[in-house]
């Protein structure tokens, strides 16, 4: 008996040593919600038909070579929708072929005759749903980069809500909100096309359009708006860099971005601008020529993008450049920004309210129950050191709805002491010595305790799988609150009463 | 130390005076939400901007107020937020409001970010007319989220309910189940009724309230079931009213120590929490009343009711009387 005493005190006395080196210290442990600590919560939707669009003209494009090389008659192929396309006037007698190279390159796509000649090639919605979710990831990856880059620490970016296309991005302790949403929506699309024509201030003024050009607006030196006519497949995108960053132009001492390239789009640039020596190479940001510079000779690996920049906004470009570009462009749907004075205030009230209560709560059981209240008092606070030990270990965020499940937690804690201490009360009334009273009265609250905390664990089981934010960190704090309290109502409390007790031979009054 | 004696009471008696309490309370706050026009809702459920400034030194609400007229947000709620040497002030303007204004300066609603009508004001404010700006936080919530999350925050509070339904439907027996269940939604009801009689708003942390509510309103209704469930075996003589009864006065001191204690915690939250945590801590106070109330008044007496209803053996002449109406409170 009294070696199964000490072996379960040398067990507690672990486990609070190991809570207390989880937790410590509490500041750099326990990790606060926005609402406690300030920051910016942003939620967001990708346009993934964006990314649905993107494929579709690609298709368009590669297939039409495709049918080409292979010298394969058709008329055109015409983009009726996204992920919709019709080939006009086929020559049906090569149908194999063209299903042999269906079902090689593009097995996600569906080809079926319309009549006339004219055949339907569509993106099956299957896999429509595949390339929309390929968005978002890449899109999370992307943000994630970005935010990176800016130093957030420990910031949150999931999926959020169950459109699948929404993104929420928090980012604790980080106060400027425009330049945080500049930067994460910056679709930062870098394209290095060859000009054919322009600048011109109107559309109108420029050669007419074939389908392997396109004009594309540009912010002209002199700041109005005009355009270039430029080939309309790039020559280097975003993804050939390897590396960007901020500098300045000795010449004329202006802020530019400096970037260079990978192996692969080094070897493809210098071809690319040894070919066309003399003439204009678009820099081509989001649609929009940023500038139009002179190739003066061939160019290796290394660039620099000259455009009307400031100082931020070519740091916060390269940054973008770096992080690579978003697969679609977002839309903000939700913004929530909390001052950090504002947080700590609320922290401070909050934490303050609270443990004012504690201490009125854990003095009136010792006024009330006496040494046995002792008793309880340890369990309490055991169960509130298993709970903090527990967010710290789990890395949990403590926000105001966790706080509500500290307090259900201890609400219920403090319950079950009760029902422990009134169950032995009665037992002893009806005559039953000590001993017997407390092994009696554990025994028969036992179920009262489970039960009730079972309940509350489904409860907070279903409200953790379905609910959201806030409601998931009361759902998490609940269910470690109220797996603890079973832990401490029922053997750390036991386990006291028996070591207190243990020593004596006859127990003839207990101090409750 | 004992709060309480032996309490003999026959809460059974007093059941309709009890489902009257509960009604009255119910039909106040019905009336009160139509009056009203429906809940009210924080910003977290309502599309709409929020703003709250804090100011170096205590502004003046007027001229608060006056910075954000010039904007065009005539309709704007402005007040000072928490105690007032916080030097606090919230500004709100519903969605329409937003659109309203925008048209009145030519763009399209859409055209604008979300984040424009913080913008505005916060950049008005900068300019110093309501005193200095310190630190300041925003809400903006777009149309699809804030119904979103209600939804959500409902079907999960719906599907916790069903979950706990099953539980102690499994570990008690069926009625125990409707029992507390329909005391939870009974809680959950007339605390709606006071958060709209109070004049609170539904914030996501109010939701979380509710479902400590919830979980707290529970406990409270098994600790007298089990006390049922052990009296029937000891007691196999007795109908199933006086078991009740028993149960329920056997188990009345903890019932009062237990709330009594919880409700000092959330009593110093609701007194000191500050202005963030008020309507949380009113509805975590109002539930600690209501759950304990409920166990006894509600969740008991169906269980009774359900069984004299099935023809149990356990009903007495006195429960299978004709139903009398509801008494007026």
């Amino acid at each position: 008996m009294a070696r199964r005493l000490r072996l379960k005190g040398v067990l507690l006395l672990l486990l609070v040593a190991g809570l207390v080196y989880v937790v410590n210290p509490p500041r750099d442990t326990i990790v606060l919600g926005l609402d406690l600590q300030g920051g910016i919560h942003l939620v967001m939707r990708v346009h993934t038909e964006d990314a649905v669009r993107v494929l579709t003209d690609e298709t368009a494009e590669q297939f039409a070579e495709n049918l080409d090389t292979q010298e394969i008659d058709f008329a055109d192929i015409e983009t009726e929708g996204l992920g919709q396309l019709t080939i006009l006037n086929l020559d049906e007698s090569r149908l194999r072929e063209v299903r042999d190279t269906v079902a090689f390159s593009w097995p996600g796509w569906d080809l079926r005759s319309v009549g006339g000649g004219d055949w339907a090639f569509n993106l099956r919605p299957s896999e429509e749903i595949v390339v929309r979710e390929q968005t978002v990831t890449q899109a999370m990856e992307t943000i994630r980069r970005r935010v990176d880059e800016l130093g957030v620490a420990e910031p949150v970016i999931t999926t959020h809500g169950n459109t699948g296309d929404q993104i929420l991005v928090q980012l604790p302790g980080y106060e400027d909100v425009a330049r945080a949403k500049e930067i994460i929506q910056a679709t930062a699309q870098l394209e290095l096309r060859l000009v054919q024509a322009g600048p011109a201030l109107d559309e109108a003024a420029l050669p007419p359009l074939n389908s392997s050009l396109e004009n594309i607006p540009a912010e002209l030196p002199t700041g109005a708006i005009g355009y270039y006519q430029v080939n309309r497949v790039a020559a280097i995108t975003g993804r050939d860099l390897r590396n960007a960053r901020q500098a300045i132009d000795f010449q004329t001492n202006t802020p530019n971005v400096e970037f260079s390239l990978h192996a692969e789009g080094a070897s493809r640039f210098r071809d690319f601008t040894g070919a066309n020596v003399g003439r204009q190479m678009a820099i081509v940001l989001d649609d929009l020529v940023v500038s139009a510079p002179v190739i003066q000779s061939p160019i290796y690996d290394q660039g620099q993008i000259v455009g009307n920049f400031t100082v931020d906004e070519a740091v916060d470009l390269a940054l973008v450049l770096r992080a690579g570009a978003l697969p679609a462009s977002l839309e903000y749907q939700e913004e929530r920004t909390v001052g950090p004075s504002l947080g700590a205030d609320s922290i401070r009230s909050g934490v303050t309210a609270s443990l004012a209560g504690l201490a009125g709560v854990l003095l009136f059981i010792i006024f009330y129950y006496r040494l046995s209240g002792m008793n309880a008092v340890v369990a309490l606070l055991l169960n509130l050191l298993i709970l903090v030990g527990a967010m710290a270990y789990f890395a949990a965020t403590l926000t105001l709805p966790g706080i509500a499940g500290v307090i259900l937690t201890i609400g219920m804690g403090v319950d079950a002491n009760v029902l422990i201490f009134e169950r032995i009360k009665e037992e002893m009334r009806t005559g039953k010595p000590p001993r017997t009273a407390i092994s009696v009265g554990f025994s028969r609250v036992f179920w009262t305790i489970v039960d009730a905390n079972m309940t509350s664990l489904v409860a907070a089981a279903i409200l953790f799988q379905f609910g959201t934010g806030p409601v998931q960190g009361f759902a998490v704090t609940l269910s470690i609150g109220l797996v603890s309290n079973v832990f401490t109502a029922m053997f750390v409390s036991r386990y006291i009463f028996d070591l207190v007790l243990s020593g004596r031979r006859q127990v003839a009054a207990l101090s409750i | 130390m004992d709060i309480l004696g032996d309490t003999r009471i026959d809460w059974i008696k007093y059941r309709w005076w009890f489902a009257g309490i509960s009604l009255a309370l119910l039909v106040a706050g019905v009336f009160d939400v139509i009056r009203k026009d429906g809940l009210r809702y924080g910003i977290d459920f309502s599309e709409g901007t929020m703003v709250v400034a804090k100011f170096a030194e205590t502004p003046e609400i007027d001229e608060v107020r006056a910075v954000v007229n010039d904007l065009g947000y005539g309709s704007a709620v402005i007040q000072s937020y928490d105690r007032p040497e916080m030097n606090q002030v919230m500004i709100r303007v519903e969605k329409a409001a937003e659109d309203e204004t925008a048209g009145a300066a030519g763009q399209q609603p859409t055209e604008a970010g979300i984040d424009e009508t913080a913008n505005r004001i916060l950049a008005a404010l900068r300019g110093g007319a309501a005193g200095e700006l310190v630190s300041s936080s925003t809400e903006i919530v777009g149309p699809v989220v804030g119904e979103e999350l209600r939804r959500r925050a409902r079907n999960a509070t719906l599907m916790a309910l069903f979950a706990m339904l099953i539980y102690i439907g499994f570990r008690f027996e069926p009625v125990y189940g409707v029992g507390a269940t329909v005391a939870v939604i009974h809680d959950v009801l007339v605390t709606l009724a006071l958060v709209s009689l109070f004049n609170y708003e539904i914030s996501l942390n109010v939701i979380a309230a509710f479902m400590t509510l919830v979980g707290y309103s529970v406990n409270d209704t098994i600790v007298i079931f089990d006390r049922v469930r052990e009296n029937r075996h000891i007691h196999r003589r007795l109908d199933l009213g006086a078991i009740v009864n028993l149960s329920i006065n056997q188990t009345l001191r903890r019932t009062v120590l237990t709330s009594g204690l919880t409700l000092l915690a959330v009593g110093a939250l609701l007194t000191w929490g500050g202005e963030v945590l008020r309507a949380f801590s009113f509805v975590l106070v109002a539930g600690v009343f209501v759950g304990t109330y409920s166990s006894i008044a509600i969740a008991s007496p169906i269980v009774l009711w359900w069984r004299s209803v099935r023809g149990g053996t356990a009903a007495t002449a006195e429960q299978q009387r004709p139903q009398a109406p509801p008494v007026r409170a």
